[in-house]
């Protein structure tokens, strides 16, 4: 039996598809809204209980016949629950769809798990994000013991837990649960090579304290009840074995949801991770009549997933109406002669050279939403020379002037229309290394550095157009100023880029190697043997270059340099960097001096010495641009760094004084490194997390607590946490007794949790906190290129003896 | 990075407090040779303006320590300025009361200050000193994973001794139960110390014969080591000796790693207990001092 075709089939039940089917309801639109769970929402159904859902970004109308503001989570639920019903929306609860079949808008074939099948002339994707959890495939995988997830760890307490899986996420949910629960991991394999090396270490060294308990090379083979527990049987390395639980929870992953949309015939725009479906300005996929909307379509908060329903809606009545973004683009360029309608705003960008130009209208509007439109008066300074800004800039109209060197501003580039600048910094992480100076009639486009970042990760063209601008400009702005276009064209085809990732080796120490490699982002050490030992001595970051040495003496190598965080380079052979030395003699002394300021004596203070830094490297060190570091010789553990923190920072320490690791009395507290490329930074919603013009990486107000951020940090520094009550013990309880104890991470109760970080206080004049009040002088925070440059001089204080 | 508290700013606060002293000694021999020097003098007045502003300046301290948001200047810099000038106000003081001492509310001041000074030594001392041996102690791991490592033994010696019979069992099971690690100010110092416990000292009781006096002293009578050691004399069974010989070695290990962890209990307690002397008194101090102050002007 054939089912009646309806007008539009609605897959998944988010915010997306709900907002789609109340319009679709409210306007006698025939539908059908297809949800998996036996629940509306189901990723908003899984936040943790009470959590205030915030309605990001505050500046975006709503235009949805579903009402949202920002609220418990529980009260939005019911809201839209009811209003379902209200509506009389035509919803298929347990009904997860398994593949979608036609090509043209009118005869779409939407086949069901169950095997039944739903006809519909168009069809919208709003499945969201997250996937459909791979199942354990053995009997007893759906007993309701049996959870693919874990929401809040709270929920559990004092029982035992089998957590099946050996991945990020299961040793994310093991550890959570080993916090108040016996916890029992179940690991096919003999290790966890598959998990983040943050993750596996923790791992192990739960193992390694009993805090929980590990199966390795085990496999289960079914679950069952007994008395009202589960019992769980595996086989343990050929041997049969079984645990009795409270609870199963299995991590094996998810079916991402790309393989899903490429099985409908819907493109992509490239092949990496980050890439998304391509779509029209109308979320109209490469498959006429098949929608994505939400979160699966790259927009990641509740508010444009609701607008979007009801627009892909309007669209499918045949009542199109313009996206509310458009407005707020609209009000970007006001002011701007020329660029009046949407239509013309996106032509005339589109036009605009190599980056914009190959952008879809959709992407190229999203990334306008995002950056600002600036009309500088001539002569101003758009960024300067040891700034910490890093967006990226492209001209409208209009000139700029690149000064070179901080200390010759006659050393000039000019840039024109459709150039850009502001891309190496985009790349590198670093302070500026330029100073950019508005010329007559200018406009720009300031983009943020992460929608840059995220569209060269998508879009090839870009990427490239980028790379070569990267090779040209690594030469002839960075280390040769003034190197002619004709030189520059003799080793263009020479040169070429690398990308190392961390421990990485570019050069072996006695090795043959006479190239020079220019850093373009990442950090490098440069270590000696001595006496059989690797003693590392000397830091080498973005912007300068290594293996000065071998280029000149054209001898083997008399170091080894190897990456310390991912790292791309220009490499420039041997006798094409001889030949440059002839022509531009300044570039001989900087290497000489380079050399001279960097040489070693073999020394036992410096090996001492290298094994500290090789220490901090193993912490991150490499791409730390600061770091808070405590000599332990001199600590009195008194915990008012702590204290310093939580009381300039609404009552929650974002240090751990006590955790991390120590080596020869130097600490490495659990404290933010304000690394050059943010992980935290890469999958915030609502974009929160930026880096100040001093170079502090902190998280604004917007943020909405999902934990993104949390999960990102390879150095466990950022909590999930609500204000506390400014309840302070008096002054004089704590002057007699000492009660100013200091919270660390996480301790807020109450459901209105956001992110929480170090911001190394950039709002108190006299800089962070935890250094100043730090009784013995025993903290200290500061660059890692400082940092070892200091031990360095220390080490060869104590050689003097 | 900066030096230590003695040192900061290249002796900065150890000149200003010589110089005050200094200040305050040619005050003191400039009062007219007829009359003893007292606080009645103008030298006298001037003298004891001088302690009652170093006072309030080191009562300060406690407040500065937790204006949090003031960073313009270190707290490491307060403290160093806190114990120069904390170290020369006996001297101003004492030359202020042109050493009349007796029975009254004016020595009671006198004998807090002395007291309150004498702590601040000690603390200095404590920050000086424990840092190190602590960190020495810590051998790179933390407090949390010695007490796991603890308890891991403790699971290795009960298994071990419930082979060796139900007594080796109970004498293991109470040494397990019976360890405490921390508890009262006191019990974190005195436990499984050796006395007496400052360092400072330790070094008279050095060599074997205190050592071996000592030993003799712990292995009790009641001690599962005292018992295996006995178990060991008696036993022919090869199998059985083994096994005593492991569990010594394990109770041994399990021993060392208690010693370690009441050793970094203590040293914590060491840098904190003095402040709960020091702090209290000086307040004291400041409610002494302001008698003195009032009934000098009214009823002198
Ligand atoms: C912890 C956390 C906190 C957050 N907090 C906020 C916040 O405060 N404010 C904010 O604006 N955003 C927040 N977000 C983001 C927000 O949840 C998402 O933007 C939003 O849920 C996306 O909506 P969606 O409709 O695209 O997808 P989803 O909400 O993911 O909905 C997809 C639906 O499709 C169903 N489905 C999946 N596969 C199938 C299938 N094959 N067949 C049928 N149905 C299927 C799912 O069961 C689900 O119900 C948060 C996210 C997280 C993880
Ligand atoms: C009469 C003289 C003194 C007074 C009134 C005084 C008062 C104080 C006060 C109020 C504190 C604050 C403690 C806290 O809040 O935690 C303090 C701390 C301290 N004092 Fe004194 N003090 C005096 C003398 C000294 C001397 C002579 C020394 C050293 C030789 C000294 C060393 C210290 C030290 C090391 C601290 C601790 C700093 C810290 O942990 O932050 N004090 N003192
Ligand atoms: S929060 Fe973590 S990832 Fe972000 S800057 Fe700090 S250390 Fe780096
Ligand atoms: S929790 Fe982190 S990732 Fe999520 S919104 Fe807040 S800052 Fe961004």
């Amino acid at each position: 039996m054939k089912n009646p075709v309806c007008s539009v089939a609605i897959v998944g039940g988010g915010p997306a598809g709900l907002s789609a089917a109340i319009r679709a309801a409210e306007t006698g639109l025939s539908h059908v809204l297809l949800e998996a769970e036996s629940h509306l929402s189901n990723t908003i159904h899984r936040f943790q209980k009470g959590k205030y859902v915030m309605s990001e970004p505050v500046k975006l109308p709503l235009r949805s016949s579903l009402a949202f503001e920002a609220g418990s989570r529980e009260s939005i639920l019911d809201a839209w629950t009811s209003e379902a019903v209200r509506l009389e929306v035509n919803v298929r609860r347990n009904s997860p769809v398994k593949s979608i079949a036609g090509e043209d808008t009118g005869n779409f074939s939407v086949e069901l798990a169950d095997g039944t099948t739903v006809s519909a002339a168009n069809v919208i994707l709003a499945l969201g994000l997250q996937g459909q959890p791979n199942k354990l495939g053995v009997k007893g995988e759906d007993l309701g013991f049996v959870d693919y997830h874990l929401d809040d760890p709270d929920d559990f307490n004092n029982k035992v837990v089998v957590v099946i899986g050996a991945g990020d996420s299961a040793i994310e949910t093991a550890l959570a649960l080993a916090e108040q629960n016996r916890v029992i991991i179940v690991n096919r394999r003999d290790g966890f090579h598959r998990a983040a090396a943050g993750n596996r270490n923790a791992m192990l060294e739960a193992i390694a304290d009993d805090r929980l308990e590990c199966f390795y090379n085990s496999v289960p083979r079914f679950i069952e009840e007994q008395d009202g527990r589960a019992r769980l049987v595996l086989e343990a390395s050929g041997e049969t074995s079984e645990i009795l639980c409270d609870r199963i929870i299995a991590r094996l992953g998810a079916r991402h949801p790309r393989a899903f949309l490429e099985s409908c015939g819907i493109t992509f725009s490239g092949d990496e991770t980050t890439a998304l479906p391509m779509l029209n300005s109308q979320y109209q996929s490469t498959v006429q009549g098949l929608y994505v909307i939400g979160s699966l379509a790259g927009y990641p908060l509740i508010k444009q997933a609701l607008n979007q329903g009801y627009e892909v809606i309007e669209q499918i009545r045949g009542k199109p109406v313009s996206p509310v973004e458009e407005e707020l683009l609209l009000d970007k360029f006001t002011g701007v002669p020329g660029f009046a309608t949407v239509d013309e705003i996106l032509t005339k960008v589109g036009g605009m050279g190599p980056i914009f130009g190959s952008i879809d209208a959709l992407p190229l509007r999203a990334i306008l939403l995002e950056s600002r439109i600036l009309s500088p008066a001539p002569g101003t300074a758009i960024f300067c020379h040891g700034d910490y800004s890093d967006s990226f800039y492209s001209i409208l109209c209009g000139e700029i002037l690149i000064q070179l060197r901080e200390n010759e501003p006659e050393l000039i580039v000019r840039l024109n229309a459709s150039e850009f600048f502001g891309d190496t910094e985009l790349i590198s992480g670093r302070r500026r290394t330029l100073t950019a100076i508005a010329g007559e009639n200018c406009i720009l486009i300031e983009t943020p550095r992460l929608a840059i970042k995220k569209l060269s990760a998508s879009n090839q063209t870009v990427a490239e157009t980028l790379e070569i601008a990267a090779v040209e400009r690594s030469l002839r702005w960075h280390l040769i100023p003034g190197l002619t276009e004709n030189d520059f064209k003799t080793l263009e085809d020479r040169v070429t880029c690398h990308n190392y990732e961390t421990g990485e080796i570019l050069f072996q120490e006695q090795a043959y190697g006479d190239s020079i490699f220019f850093l373009r982002s990442g950090a490098v050490t440069v270590t000696q043997t001595m006496d059989g030992r690797e003693v590392p001595y000397r830091l080498v970051t973005a912007g300068d270059y290594v293996g000065g040495w071998g280029a000149l003496a054209v001898s083997v190598r008399r170091a080894t340099a190897c990456a310390q965080a991912v790292t791309s380079t220009v490499e420039i052979p041997g006798e094409d960097f001889r030949w440059l030395v002839q022509q531009y003699p300044e570039l001989l002394r900087n290497v000489h001096s380079n050399i001279l300021t960097h040489h070693v004596g073999k020394t036992e203070a410096a090996q001492q010495n290298g094994e500290v830094i090789s220490f901090l490297m193993e912490q991150g060190l490499g791409e730390a641009t600061d770091v808070l570091l405590i000599d332990e010789s001199i600590c009195i553990r008194c915990d008012n760094c702590e204290k310093a923190c939580a009381n300039t920072h609404s009552g929650t320490s974002r240090l751990n004084r006590e955790a991390g690791p120590t080596f020869a009395s130097v600490h490495v507290p659990t404290s933010c490194r304000h690394c050059v490329q943010p992980h935290c930074m890469n999958d915030c919603p609502p974009n929160a997390i930026h880096r100040a013009s001093s170079g502090e990486v902190f998280i604004q107000d917007t943020c909405i607590g999902c934990g993104n951020c949390v999960q990102n940090c390879p150095y466990g520094v950022i909590h999930l946490t609500s204000d506390k009550d400014e309840n302070k013990p008096s002054l004089w309880a704590r002057l007699l007794f000492g009660f100013d104890e200091a919270a660390v991470g996480g301790t807020g109760s109450g459901c209105h949790k956001k992110a929480v970080k170090c911001d190394m206080c950039k709002d108190l004049s006299g800089g962070p906190a935890c250094v100043s009040a730090c009784p013995t002088g025993a903290a200290f925070r500061g660059n890692p290129k400082d940092i070892l440059v200091e031990l360095k001089e220390e080490a060869s204080c104590t050689d003097q003896y | 990075m900066y030096g230590s508290i003695l040192s900061y700013g290249q002796y900065r606060y150890l000149k200003q407090a010589a110089a005050l002293v200094l200040i305050a000694l040619l005050l003191y021999l400039s009062s007219s040779p007829g009359e003893a020097p007292n606080g009645g003098t103008w030298q006298g007045y001037t003298l004891g303006g001088i302690s009652a502003a170093l006072i309030l300046f080191l009562l300060w301290f406690g407040i500065r320590k937790r204006q949090y948001h003031c960073t313009e200047t270190t707290l490491f810099r307060w403290v160093s300025a806190h114990v120069y000038l904390g170290i020369s106000l006996p001297v101003v003081v004492t030359l202020h009361c042109g050493f009349q001492f007796g029975w009254n509310v004016h020595t009671l001041a006198y004998g807090l200050m002395v007291f309150v000074v004498l702590s601040g030594f000690y603390g200095l001392y404590a920050y000086l000193v424990y840092p190190e041996a602590l960190t020495a102690n810590r051998c790179g791991i933390s407090r949390r994973e010695m007490i796991t490592t603890i308890a891991r033994l403790d699971d290795t010696c009960l298994a071990l001794a419930e082979n060796l019979g139900a007594e080796a069992h109970h004498k293991v099971l109470r040494e397990v139960v019976e360890t405490r690690l921390g508890g009262t100010l006191w019990q974190q110092i005195i436990m499984g110390a050796s006395l007496p416990v400052l360092p400072l000292f330790q070094w008279k009781f050095a060599g074997n014969f205190v050592a071996s006096e000592q030993a003799g002293l712990n292995v009790k009578d009641q001690s599962a080591e005292y018992f295996l050691r006995r178990y060991l004399q008696e036993s022919q069974n090869k199998v059985e000796i083994q096994r005593v010989v492991e569990l010594l070695k394990v109770l041994n290990e399990r021993q060392f790693m208690v010693s370690r962890v009441q050793r970094d209990i203590r040293y914590h307690a060491f840098m904190k207990c003095w402040l709960l002397l020091h702090v209290p008194i000086s307040c004291a101090l400041l409610a002494a001092v302001m008698v003195h102050v009032i009934s000098v002007f009214f009823y002198w």
